[in-house]
């Protein structure tokens, strides 16, 4: 009986990792309440956090978006973490020898404003905004 | 900044004291009395987008809202970044050329705000070929106009208010092209409501004043004893005023003009120089 148990538990163990595997490979996205996709792989290749906003001129007094423009809570937060970060309006065509990180995070723009693309080596969010400073510090700290 | 009676600002220009600070003694020398220059838009590359109604904040809103930017938890302000990331004034130097210092200093903002590291950039390289390389006056919005047109070059190439023709090589003209402005707004003269407005979203304002002869940065809206005043970052050192700061109030806080460079294209940082088709001319 206690042989069984124990091999019971052993399988348990190896569906258990299998299915950890697999949900690495398979380029799961997981909805988040804003809309947004919180990815289980990087959504561009980096090898630390890089975060990518994109906006138009109406969304200036984004409160997320001014925090991160000039030295509020989000930029303070990325300095202190070293996160790589630029915040571009969206009518700005992309510098054609920018850094690789930020051509391809432009490539993965689907057209919508204020577009927020968070990058690290094997995590990410591409999507809206969040709506405030703590949903945005919440979402750097779970792709830190 | 909040200021109230007991704390007063030592840094104020309004109508008890301007005289210490504007020379009537050079009525035409900046060349500001000359009138409004007429504008067309869009102009060259750049697009001088109006202003947009929706943009206006209503006048109940800006106490709270200067409150709320002002809060340490916030802080929000364009002076707070310019400490935060530390960013000398400009120096003009004994030139005339306030007015492009004035929109230079609004793109060296807008340059930091995208999150890339400052890189100075030259006044003189867009008002010397403006003016024919003379050391003469001139409006906010021919430097800004220039910049669409032209961009601006970065201190390294062309040092700060040298007036050189020689500086104005066909390299230099290629490297200005990735310093350009291409969307700008113009404030209507003396439309305090759109500049608060402007202000209180980030966005900073060069604004001419009639009075001075002169033409500085907006940055910010202050609160001064319940008076919603204009915070100024000058083109004359860190020596001036509060390390370059000061504030207008009263009569004195009306701009006779007033542009902001709204989006500017990122700087390239390669030494490579081939522009892509959108920019090329």
């Amino acid at each position: 009986m206690l042989n069984l148990e124990r091999r019971h538990l052993v399988l348990l163990a190896v569906a258990g990792c299998l299915f950890l595997v697999g949900g690495y490979f398979s380029d799961a996205k997981i909805p988040f309440p804003d809309g947004g996709d919180k990815e289980t792989v990087a959504p561009i290749e980096v090898d630390s956090e890089h975060v990518l906003m994109l906006y138009e001129a109406n969304d200036a007094a984004h409160p997320v978006l001014e925090s991160a423009r000039k030295a509020g809570q989000v930029r303070v937060w990325m300095d202190e973490h070293n996160v790589v970060y630029r915040f571009y309006d969206v009518t700005d065509p992309p510098p054609h020898d920018a850094p690789k990180w930020v051509v391809d995070a432009y490539q993965l723009h689907d057209g919508s404003v204020p577009w927020l693309l968070i990058a690290n080596k094997d995590s990410g969010y591409t999507g809206p905004l969040p709506k405030d400073v703590a949903g945005m510090i919440e979402l750097l700290e779970q792709n830190q | 900044m909040i200021y109230q009676s007991q704390n007063l600002p030592k840094y104020v220009i309004d109508d008890s004291n301007w005289k210490t600070e504007a020379d009537d003694s050079i009525p035409d020398q900046l060349g500001m009395s000359k009138g409004y220059i007429e504008r067309e838009a869009p102009y060259g590359q750049g697009f001088c987008a109006p202003f947009d109604p929706d943009w206006l904040i209503p006048e109940v809103e800006w106490k709270e809202r200067i409150k709320d930017r002002e809060h340490p938890d916030n802080n929000l302000t364009n002076k707070y970044l310019r400490e935060y990331i530390n960013i000398p004034s400009l120096d003009q130097n004994g030139t005339n050329y306030c007015w492009a210092h004035g929109p230079t200093c609004c793109m060296q903002l807008v340059q930091v705000q995208t999150g890339e590291v400052l890189r100075p950039l030259s006044a003189a390289s867009i008002a010397a070929p403006i003016k024919n390389f003379q050391n003469v006056g001139g409006w906010g919005q021919q430097a800004v106009q220039y910049m669409a047109k032209n961009g601006i070059n970065e201190v390294v190439d062309w040092p700060l208010n040298k007036i050189d023709r020689k500086l104005w090589t066909p390299e230099n003209k290629e490297k200005a092209k990735l310093n350009l402005v291409t969307e700008w707004i113009d404030v209507k003269q003396k439309d305090f409501n759109q500049l608060v407005s402007l202000l209180l979203r980030g966005i900073p304002c060069a604004v001419a004043y009639m009075w001075w002869r002169h033409l500085v940065t907006a940055i910010d809206v202050v609160l001064v004893d319940g008076e919603i005043c204009i915070l100024i970052w000058n083109s004359w050192t860190d020596n001036w005023g509060d390390r370059g700061m000061s504030i207008l109030r009263g009569s004195k806080k009306y701009p006779d003009e007033g542009v902001a460079p709204l989006v500017r294209r990122p700087r390239f940082s390669t030494p490579d120089l081939v522009l892509p088709p959108s920019v090329a001319v």
